[in-house]
């Protein structure tokens, strides 16, 4: 599905990544971890199309995505739940209606009317499914952060990507909220979305991925299997402790 | 239940009725202290507008203008775009349409009007839109190409109404007068309140419908509350940053073509007089919404007419109408500012 080859990025002369390999399978959970400044978030910014790579490639489905812009990666089937998410992953002065309809809007319209009793509909399920508070026409802002980071999870999954990216997922949220964010990256997962999860957080990594890799000063180690790994492995990794090595899997 | 379309960015009213309430309470003292008969002097501001048939014709005429071109504004600001070139766009818009309508002086009324129309639209358009392009192609801030656009172009105007196209018939700095045919048609004599101002409140409507109603809006309103997320949304950056200000723009000549359809019949020397500098004023009391704006710029004319009656009739002196406007600019975009810190 994704196969990202030897991507590197730099920044005048100081390299960011460095040959990253990896890929990601329909249905797969592929956790990247490391501390910050190590290289993830060059990463998040090269799938969600913040920053070009200065080498390699990256395919999905056959066809070269790098480069991209985020329309056209939109378009590609990818979703996106980046770290930022109240900056680039939502319009918090926007209602959650005018939040939840973003990617879909073209579907819930006529002769480029709105269509109210559809955009009603589309956005009560989605807040039904997901358990958000607060009625459709509230303004973001007034939402709690975990709400925030449902109204986004939900809009991006409700497309049914092939590819999600989804950033911290859990960056400041109840533990209801998170355990019900889990539930539903795991469940899409279930469905055929490949997932690519970066995290600094090593127990959410564990908990949701089926295979981690570890970024540490710009260089993937191995990607094992996540029951091979364990949290103080994973510590030893993001620390550099362990030898770096440009992994594949 | 309501679909949410639209509904977060419904705002309060009330920091722009306080703008407007201080602005009439400097005004009182300012009228009470600076002159020397002062029952006279606030009657003439506050009651002369309303007295007869002339005076609140024209009042609403004004405010019609202000309508449109405030309408102009709250596109392109809604858009998070600061087109600061109303007022060149609406003179150069004026004098292009006018020439267009001269051009065809021998076109039934209706034909002559739209022609009119079209050209002072298109004109308008071209020049926001410009602005536009410069800012998607190069990052050049809008902000500064429209408003040096459009300084640029006024003393440019101003030598082609004084000179190449003056009327040589007349003592005035205008161009030809229009073929009476084209002209809108008056709706309370003696006044100069003419169709534009119906025509106006219908393009509130419509402006107000597009907005709230429209993907097209819906994609406008995005872009201006968080373009960032716009973008990473999937949604086409370079089409909205010219679209909407060519829109604007757009607006803005057709304000320049209902003055000179409905006011004026020609393009005469310095007759925006500030107009686009007050539709700013009027968009931002409005707090950006279409229909507001309505109430926005009958206040604005208001006081305006006021000011005037003020100066006319009374021994008042200061340039009165500026000093009420720059109270309601220093009130509202003291709001703004403070909106932001919070």
């Amino acid at each position: 599905m994704l196969d990202v080859r030897e991507v590197s990025a730099r920044d005048d002369d100081r390299i960011l990544l460095d040959r990253v390999s990896f890929t990601v399978q329909p249905g797969e959970i592929l956790g990247l971890t490391g501390i910050r400044q190590s290289g993830i978030e060059t990463m998040e910014e090269i799938l969600g199309a913040l920053r070009k790579p200065t080498g390699g490639t990256m395919v999905l489905d056959g066809k070269e995505i790098s480069g991209l812009s985020p329309r056209t990666l939109r378009r590609s089937g990818i979703g996106y739940v980046p770290t930022d998410r109240l900056l680039r992953g939502a319009s918090l002065r926007s209602s959650v209606a005018e939040n939840l309809i973003v990617l879909e809007r073209r579907q819930l319209q006529r002769a480029g009317v709105f269509l109210p009793d559809r955009v009603r509909d589309y956005g009560a399920r989605l807040a039904e499914e997901y358990g958000i508070d607060g009625v459709l026409h509230t303004p973001l802002n007034r939402l709690s952060g975990g709400n925030i980071q449902k109204v986004i999870l939900s809009r991006e999954l409700a497309t049914r990507p092939r590819l999600l990216v989804v950033c911290e997922p859990s960056w400041g949220l109840d533990v209801r909220s998170r355990d019900l964010i889990y539930d539903r990256i795991r469940t899409a997962a279930r469905e055929g979305t490949g997932v690519v999860l970066i995290t600094t957080d090593v127990d959410e990594v564990l908990a949701l991925s089926h295979r981690i890799g570890v970024i540490y000063d710009g260089r993937l180690g191995p990607i094992r299997p996540a029951h091979a790994m364990s949290r103080a492995e994973i510590g030893r990794q993001m620390a550099g402790s362990e030898p770096k090595a440009g992994g594949r899997a | 239940m309501h679909s949410g379309i639209g509904s977060a960015s419904r705002g309060r009213v009330w920091s722009g009725v306080i703008a407007i309430s201080v602005a009439l309470a400097v005004t009182v003292i300012l009228l009470t202290a600076g002159s020397s008969t002062p029952g006279a002097a606030l009657r003439a501001f506050f009651v002369t507008p309303l007295v007869n048939r002339y005076y609140v014709g024209n009042m609403l005429s004004s405010m019609g203008n202000l309508l449109v071109a405030g309408l102009g504004i709250v596109i392109a600001f809604r858009a998070g775009l600061y087109n600061l070139g109303g007022e060149g766009q609406i003179y150069v818009a004026a004098l292009f349409g006018t020439l267009a309508g001269l051009a065809v002086p021998q076109a039934p009324g209706p034909v002559g009007a739209i022609v009119v129309v079209l050209a002072a639209t298109a004109t308008g358009a071209l020049l926001a839109g410009l602005s536009g392009a410069l800012r998607h192609l190069f990052r050049t801030p809008e902000l500064i190409t429209s408003f040096l656009l459009s300084a640029a172009l006024i003393p440019i105007v101003d030598y082609l109404i004084t000179g190449p196209f003056n009327d040589p018939d007349r003592n005035l700095l205008a161009t030809r007068t229009l073929p009476e045919q084209f002209w809108l048609p008056r709706l309370l004599l003696p006044s100069e309140l003419s169709l534009a101002l119906p025509v106006a409140l219908g393009l509130a409507v419509v402006v107000f419908l597009v907005l709230f109603r429209t993907v097209a809006g819906y994609e406008l309103r995005l872009f201006g509350l968080n373009d960032e997320f716009a973008r990473y949304a999937g949604l086409h950056t370079g089409g909205h940053t010219i679209g909407a200000l060519a829109v604007s723009g757009g607006l803005h000549g057709l304000c320049g073509a209902l003055m000179v359809l409905g006011t004026y019949h020609a393009a005469i020397s310095g007759f925006t007089g500030g107009l686009g500098w007050n539709a700013i004023a009027v968009a931002l009391i409005a707090r950006l919404h279409p229909l507001a704006a309505i109430a926005s710029a009958l206040v604005f004319s208001y006081l305006e007419a006021g000011a005037k009656a003020a100066m006319l009739h009374t021994d008042f002196t200061f340039e009165l109408g500026t000093i009420i406007q720059a109270v309601i600019f220093f009130f509202v975009t003291a709001r703004l500012v403070f909106r932001r810190r919070r």
